[in-house]
């Protein structure tokens, strides 16, 4: 849960900060009410990328210098009850999407061979995870995944590297 | 099937991510047609013998001009020509 993962970052600031993230609204809230042109890099990406831990733990720590004194602003949320979906979650549904299958049969150790992907479907799923992520996938990357997990993980670790 | 993809094969798959990527550049209604052309293409050809060379790379071959135009162009319909 990235509320509490982060709340442990430090000081109140941060806590304050990271009760908002799972709810997109309160960040962009946050994000214009603090004037300060680091922030605007992390802005551009909230949408792609609210969901995920790291890099959202990674902005919190860069909001937190910035957010002295702004703590008003952030009146703390009436939010947490919609936990943030983890990466693994959002290309669960991804690839459900793309390949028309109900969600339940995109089980995390699902090969994308027997989810009756081919390597078309799979470039077509890799381009749609590089969109929602709002990052790039190499082709050597991408030809070694063969499960849905394997595909997550990558994601990960893609967005930790850029972070 | 993965890692086991012949040279060709990966030449295809190249061209179809390249294709896509090409589309994203462009107006959502526009994109979303190169997008709907781009997969039926490769799906249309996919059943092709894999030991068919000379129609494949044919395929290849206007596949990427597709792609120039795709990339040069403000339209779509310059991509169905043929």
């Amino acid at each position: 849960m990235a509320s509490l993962a982060s709340a442990s970052l430090l000081n109140r600031t941060v806590s304050v900060v990271s009760s908002a993230v799972s709810c997109r609204n309160v960040v962009a809230q946050k994000v214009s009410c603090v004037s300060f042109s680091g922030l605007r890099a992390s802005a551009s990406q909230r949408f792609s990328i609210v969901d995920s831990r790291a890099v959202a733990a990674t902005r919190l720590r860069r909001i937190s210098c910035a957010a002295e004194g702004a703590e008003e602003a952030v009146a703390a949320p009436a939010a947490t009850d919609a936990p943030a979906e983890n990466v693994a979650e959002i290309v669960r549904k991804v690839i459900a999407h793309q390949l028309a299958s109900p969600l339940e049969k995109v089980l995390p150790n699902s090969k994308f061979a027997d989810l009756g992907a081919d390597s078309l479907d799979t470039v077509e799923i890799m381009m749609a995870l590089e969109e929602r992520f709002d990052i790039t996938i190499d082709e050597d990357g991408a030809e070694k995944i063969s499960t849905v997990q394997e595909a997550a993980d990558l994601i990960e670790a893609e967005i930790k590297a850029r972070a | 099937m993965k890692g086991r993809l012949s040279g060709i094969q990966k030449q295809v798959l190249s061209l179809h991510r390249s294709l896509l990527r090409a589309a994203r550049a462009k107006p959502p209604e526009t994109r979303e047609q190169i997008e709907r052309f781009v997969n039926a293409e490769f799906r249309k050809n996919a059943a092709i013998d894999k030991k068919n060379y000379q129609q494949i790379e044919y395929l290849i071959r206007r596949g990427q001009k597709q792609l120039e135009m795709v990339r040069t162009s403000d339209g779509f319909s310059v991509v169905e020509v043929k």
